[in-house]
């Protein structure tokens, strides 16, 4: 067999043994983001046929819809909340068990099963039976003294409330930042106490950028999800009270499923992307001010 | 020659049958309806009758989405509200009228006209009489000096909230579950002035900032007054009054549901009263809303619709299935089941007296459009901006009409187009 032929082979073959896949992505993935940008100009409620309605959806989201500004500003403060408080929960945890003292790999796996629990909807409502007025944190403050707190009863404090149960699950950031740290060359802290570099410094100086990469990773990953989440307000609050923790994909989930308009609901999750795409991009192209990479090289 | 004769005319067996039978409900509605089904296929041994039940949480839903993507039972239980939104989108249902296979005459003319038939089809047979009552807990009103014959009106249960909520600041009169409290609340109020519907068939509305003010300012006196649970507590039990640690420590005393749901708030050794709820002086219409339980439907693509429909009006007007069934649906609508549970002593009393008293001091009803999930939302919205004083009861009443005269236009548009 000739090269080019036996090259042929190998490219077939190739594409034969991630058939599967591609297949899965056509049909699973690209086939759907098309479907609903073409649903997104009309007006289809899965029980009708849709008609096309040109940009009358879009208009309808920023011109005349009650909830969408304020699903926004709740999703953006959502953000802004629990993705600097997971990243430094994690990062705070990943330096402690950095240690090496002994039964580390315990105290490891430990604080990693609550992202194993996930954002199911049993952990969710564990969660709300632990916030409620009557539930086990108010009754741990009683018997410090503290009078209950309204923590999912408040529309001031019911996001904040919320937004713990994603910094609980800081373990898979946590799981990076340590590998990002046990990365770090050893002799860049001596060299730095030699010195005579204090801790906060050398972290501030040493560790905080060689961790620069992950930390990136991690933000934009956190944030991604931060802008899509929705079980979590969905099971504890549904939304209240008074849509302090409707969150823009619960809405979504109401226009689509509750009310039936699908084709809104369609333009709901485009103007979703564009959003996450910005703010993407906003992180990408202030990255190069702040990410390090060791080989200098900007990505 | 065995085959033959097999095959020979006036010997062949009746052809084999698979339906579909969907509903929600709690353990006793399943266990009832699963004896049911068992009775059916007994006496029809071709029949096989899968059952898809569960609980009431996303039940709508995925009904829905069973009727959009064609995949829908064969016999499906649905709730009245959601029928007109999803027969203006396509045909789905048989029209039990058509069907002289379907005893209609066992089921009251006015009910099937006002609370069964949409665009001209009876598309819903009602399964049970359903309507609105306050459940009072008369043990621990006694004990908290709460005067039960006062709750009649609107005026007498404020009054009796913020006394109790005053000797006791851990108890209040009213549960505040969101789905019924409000639309009893807020629009049960406004017919009371009105005497109409709140929406007509032409989607226009029949009440005025004025009347929807009154109701809203009542609600605010209820929030100042502790007659109900503060907003915020009581949304996390919506829909679940009952699992309210409040409700389950007698720290509230009365909840408005319907007449088929009172038995799961019933706590153990404590004694109930079944009340109407609160009406006003010169009230031009009654103190109770009716409605269907639920009703049944047959998918009109159902591979088996005679069977389908033959085992709906079975199911609904049969004796020895009502003898089973008794009122896990409520009070049987069907005249023939009613009696027949009755005779059977299958029918709580407690229910029937409620829904007697119901039925005399009925409200005026809805018009379907006015149940519609989007107006609905609007009502609640403008509603706990009130409870939680972002606007006054008079600018929420002025939001709430300007939004749902919006809402009602662009359904209208909706329609021609």
């Amino acid at each position: 067999m000739t090269t080019s032929k036996a090259n042929r082979k190998g490219r077939w073959t190739g594409l034969l043994y991630i058939s599967p896949w591609i297949l899965g992505f056509l049909v699973f993935q690209l086939y759907p983001i098309f479907s609903s940008f073409a649903y997104s100009f009309t007006n289809f409620d899965m029980l009708s046929v849709p008609d096309f309605i040109g940009a009358q959806n879009y208009q309808e989201l920023f011109t005349e819809d009650y909830d969408f500004y304020n699903t926004l500003w709740v999703t953006l403060a959502y953000v802004l909340m629990a993705v600097p408080l997971k990243l430094g929960f994690a990062l705070a945890v990943a330096l402690l068990l950095n240690a090496k003292i002994r039964g580390i790999n315990t105290f490891r796996t430990v604080y990693y099963l609550p992202s194993i629990l996930g954002g199911s909807v049993t952990v969710a409502i564990l969660w709300r039976f632990l916030f409620m007025q009557d539930g086990t944190v108010n009754t741990v403050l009683g018997t410090l003294g503290i009078p209950p707190v309204p923590w999912l009863s408040s529309p001031d404090l019911a996001l904040f409330s919320v937004s713990l149960l994603t910094v609980w699950q800081f373990g898979s950031s946590m799981v990076l930042f340590l590998a990002g740290l046990q990365q770090i060359p050893g002799e860049l802290y001596e060299a730095a106490r030699v010195d005579g570099a204090s801790r906060p410094r050398m972290f501030f100086r040493i560790t905080l950028p060689m961790l620069s990469p992950i930390l990136f990773f991690n933000l934009v990953m956190q944030m991604v999800n931060s802008f899509q989440e929705f079980t979590g307000a969905f099971v504890i609050t549904g939304g209240g009270p008074m849509k302090s923790t409707y969150l823009y994909v619960m809405k979504l989930y109401d226009e689509a499923f509750h009310f039936f308009r699908m084709g809104y609901a369609s333009a709901l999750s485009w103007v979703l992307f564009v959003i996450i795409i910005a703010f993407t991009v906003v992180a990408f192209k202030t990255s190069g001010s702040w990410v390090h990479y060791s080989d200098g090289g900007k990505r | 020659m065995v085959t033959l004769a097999l095959a020979a005319p006036g010997l062949a067996t009746a052809q084999s049958v698979n339906l579909r039978f969907s509903w929600w409900g709690g353990d006793a509605r399943h266990k009832a309806t699963l004896e049911a089904i068992d009775l059916y296929q007994k006496l029809n041994p071709n029949v096989k009758i899968q059952a898809e039940y569960g609980g009431a949480d996303g039940y709508q839903q995925k009904m829905k989405l069973q009727l959009s993507a064609r995949t829908a039972p064969d016999i499906m239980q649905l709730d009245q509200t959601w029928l007109d939104e999803i027969t203006s989108k396509g045909d789905f249902f048989v029209d039990f009228a058509t069907r002289k296979d379907f005893n209609l005459a066992a089921f009251d003319p006015g009910f099937l006209r006002d609370f069964c038939t949409f665009g001209g089809q009876i598309i819903g047979a009602p399964t049970g009489a359903n309507g609105q009552i306050l459940l009072v807990n008369t043990s621990m009103a006694t004990k908290m000096g709460v005067n039960v014959n006062n709750l009649s009106t609107w005026d007498g249960l404020l009054e009796e909230g913020k006394k109790l909520h005053a000797k006791d600041p851990n108890f209040y009169l009213l549960s505040h579950d969101t789905a019924n409290f409000m639309g009893e609340v807020i629009m049960g109020y406004v017919k009371q002035l009105t005497g109409k519907a709140p929406i007509t068939d032409s989607l226009e509305l029949t009440f005025t900032q004025a009347d929807l003010t009154k109701a809203f300012t009542w609600l605010r006196a209820a929030v100042d007054a502790g007659v109900i649970q503060p907003p915020g507590e009581a949304a996390l039990y919506s829909l679940k009054g009952d699992q309210n640690p409040k409700w389950i420590n007698q720290q509230i005393l009365c909840v408005v549901d319907w007449a088929s749901n009172y038995t799961r708030y019933m706590i153990k050794d404590v004694e109930y009263r079944l009340l109407l709820p609160p009406t006003m002086k010169n009230a031009k219409t009654g103190a109770s809303t009716m409605r269907p339980s639920q009703e049944l439907s047959v998918n009109k693509r159902s591979a088996h619709v005679d069977e389908a429909v033959k085992f709906t009006n079975w199911f609904l007007n049969d004796p020895e299935a009502a003898k089973i069934l008794g009122d896990v649906r409520s009070v049987p609508v069907s005249s023939v089941a009613r009696k027949a549970a009755s005779a059977a002593g299958k029918i709580n009393s407690m229910t029937a007296d409620a829904l007697e008293a119901a039925t005399a001091s009925q409200k005026v009803p809805d018009q379907a459009a006015s149940l519609g999930t989007q107006l609905i939302e609007i009502m609640n919205d403008a509603a706990m901006k009130v409870e939680f004083k972002m606007l006054a009861p008079d600018q929420a009443a002025a939001e709430m009409i300007k939004r749902t005269v919006a809402k009602l236009a662009s359904i209208k548009a909706a329609s021609k187009s």
